[in-house]
């Protein structure tokens, strides 16, 4: 079997051999490339006879380039006696002509820096009698170049801002420049071969098209449900300002036509009413997301959805959340998703958006990489039909634990605050204060009931309360009430169930509850109808002991 | 008996480090050329987070002669 290998065609200014290591390295189809390089600094011969040049005729043509290498004394002149610079400018936009015609030439991609700001070891780079002409003088230099190419479909890696990331003092090295025509520093020349080895690979990879985000505490801190519109943290003093920040990010992705979507596990008039109330503070309207999914349903099968109404693959969506069993869900079930956690660090918050370095090379579509990310989508949508997991298959990879028990003093306030605070996922919405909760956990004819849960990616702390009037037929279900954070996950099953059992136990035959309607808890309508129970009046549900409702995939543990 | 420069040279050189030795030089080996000369004043740097100047790397003109470089510059685990 022979293998054909990739050649990279290189012509630079500069000696490029120490960039082959990263680059190769990043480059997907490194292992199966060679470097074809062309004579030191013949930029200019290389692309007038690519072919001839390099030996034979590359896949894919690097041309790297630095002003101060190949218009030297043009550049001396200018920045010793102030010469007119008029040539110089010509000639940068001649060579940038002379890319555009070896690319129209040649079927091989070609991939091309933009030169970074002219360093001379003999130059102080705070002289300002240099330093502001020649910031305005590389402007002109880089317009004239990119007048020059004049839309040819190349690659543009530009080589000024990796030097700006990296600070002229790190990024240089005059000792290699001297010895080896190597200007730059080894760090440096590491993250330049990187790049280039990610422009080759942008060259055969499709753009993500789709950033679908979480929205509590990703689009805002808090959950809108338990905080309320008012309650979220967004805005413009601090730690809002990390949400606006991340909310700029998604507003300039979307206004360079990436599709945004909202994928939230809340009531949608919270959310509606959030945008409402607080567009002040938020940089996004409901008008910059091209779909929404606020709703309870698991976001790996909204995912799915929101693909098939778009018509997209999972390989072209970037998914955002803080939570890291949606994030393991989504990973598992959609592999061709990526995915991204939010922290809880306002700045990691702020900075996110700057790394999704997926896009670097988005604004250089060529038809051909549409056609090709085009197959790619068609290709990658079937697949992940073919491979989605069910939610019971994700759930019984979970490992959840739940544990139920009698609380005791030392969680009446935790107790309490769940009482109160929570909207969503609560019944009758009793609100109690701690004497209230303490009484009732003392009390002869009441049990009061905690849940811990806990799954393979850790606990989640005190999340379900319920409070029962035993009586001796029936016992009756005051409050039963859940935290958001694990909803969906057999947690109300598992303790619904403990419940019925210890009033099997007590010798009730019957377990009884009301549903008693707010404006946040709609998604517990059918709470009762759904484990089973009869609707014998208005609101109030009851069924007959004993329950069979514990799901297989949870662990259920009882104190002793 | 592990030598690190050896294994250096080796990763630099694409030389099994057992076909190494301090009398290796630019002038026994064919893969020392002026680019792998280059690379290996990266790869020494980096190893052994030192600073060559010019002249030490004009020095380094066989495996032994860098081992003695180095030595002048207080690396011990060399």
């Amino acid at each position: 079997m022979t293998v054909e290998r990739f050649r990279i065609g290189v012509t630079a200014s500069f000696t490029p051999t120490p960039l082959y290591r990263s680059l190769l390295s990043t480059f997907v189809s490194g292992e199966e490339a060679e470097v074809l390089e062309a004579d030191f600094n013949l930029v200019h011969q290389t692309l007038l006879d690519p072919e001839g040049s390099l030996g034979s005729a590359p896949d894919a043509l690097l041309v790297l380039w630095r002003v101060e290498d190949i218009f030297t004394q043009s550049l001396v002149d200018w920045v010793v006696d102030a010469a007119d610079p008029v040539g110089l400018i010509e000639d940068v936009r001649q060579l940038g002509g002379l890319i555009r015609q070896a690319a129209a030439g040649s079927k091989a991609p070609v991939v091309v820096t933009t030169p970074p700001v002219p360093v001379f070891a003999w130059l102080d780079p705070l002289d300002t009698r240099t330093s502001v002409r020649l910031s305005v003088l590389h402007g002109r230099l880089v317009e004239a170049f990119l007048d020059g190419l004049d839309d040819a479909p190349v690659t543009l890696v530009d080589l000024d801002a990796l030097v700006r990331s990296h600070g002229v003092q790190q990024a240089y090295d005059t000792r290699n420049d001297l010895m080896y025509r190597q200007p730059f520093s080894s760090a440096f020349t590491k993250a330049f071969g990187q790049l280039l080895g990610e422009a080759l690979n942008s060259l055969t990879t499709a753009v993500p098209k789709v950033l679908a985000v979480d929205a509590d505490n990703t689009l805002w801190g808090g959950i809108v449900g338990e905080d309320g519109a008012e309650g979220v943290i967004v805005g413009d003093s601090f730690p809002g300002n990390a949400f606006r920040a991340l909310q700029n990010g998604l507003a300039y992705q979307v206004a360079n036509g990436t599709l945004l979507v909202m994928v939230s596990k809340n009531n949608d008039t919270d959310v509606a009413e959030l945008f409402a109330v607080r567009h002040g503070d938020l940089v996004l309207t409901e008008k910059h997301f091209a779909t929404k999914r606020v709703d309870w349903n698991s976001k790996a099968d909204n995912l799915v959805g929101i693909a098939e109404e778009l018509n997209l693959g999972a390989d072209s969506f970037i998914f955002v959340d803080d939570n890291d069993v949606e994030l393991e869900e989504v990973r598992q079930r959609l592999p061709g998703v990526r995915v991204i956690k939010v922290t809880d660090e306002p700045d990691e918050i702020a900075e996110l958006t700057s790394k999704l370095s997926a896009f670097r090379f988005a604004k250089v579509s060529s038809e051909d990489r549409q056609r090709t990310s085009m197959m790619q989508v068609e290709v990658g949508r079937k697949a992940a039909a073919a491979e989605a997991q069910s939610h019971e298959d994700f759930l019984a990879s979970l490992g959840l634990t739940v544990r139920v028990f009698r609380p005791q003093s030392a969680h009446v306030g935790r107790v309490t605050q769940l009482v109160n605070k929570t909207n969503q996922f609560n019944l009758t919405t009793i609100r109690r204060d701690e004497a209230e909760v303490s009484a009732l956990i003392a009390s002869e004819d009441h049990r009061v009931y905690a849940a811990e849960v806990s799954d393979r990616f850790g606990g989640y702390g005190l999340v379900a309360v319920a409070i029962v009037a035993a009586g001796a037929q029936t016992w009756e279900v005051d409050t039963f009430l859940m935290s958001c954070r694990v909803l969906r996950r057999g947690v109300e099953n598992a303790v619904v169930q403990c419940i019925a059992d210890d009033a099997v136990e007590a010798g009730a035959t019957q377990l009884a509850g009301d549903y008693r309607p707010t404006a946040k808890n709609s998604q517990v309508a059918t709470f009762y109808p759904e484990l089973g129970f009869t609707e014998t009046g208005e609101g109030h549900f009851e069924a007959k002991l004993p329950l069979d409702l514990a799901p297989a995939h949870v662990t259920i543990e009882r104190d002793a | 008996m592990s030598d690190r420069l050896l294994e250096l040279f080796s990763t630099g050189l694409g030389i099994p480090a057992e076909d190494l030795s301090d009398e290796t030089s630019p002038s026994n080996t064919s893969a020392w050329d002026s680019l792998a000369a280059m690379e290996m004043v990266t790869i020494i740097e980096d190893a052994f987070g030192v600073r060559l100047k010019t002249a030490e790397i004009m020095k380094m003109r066989s495996i032994g002669l860098a081992r003695t470089v180095l030595r002048s510059k207080g690396v011990e685990d060399i």
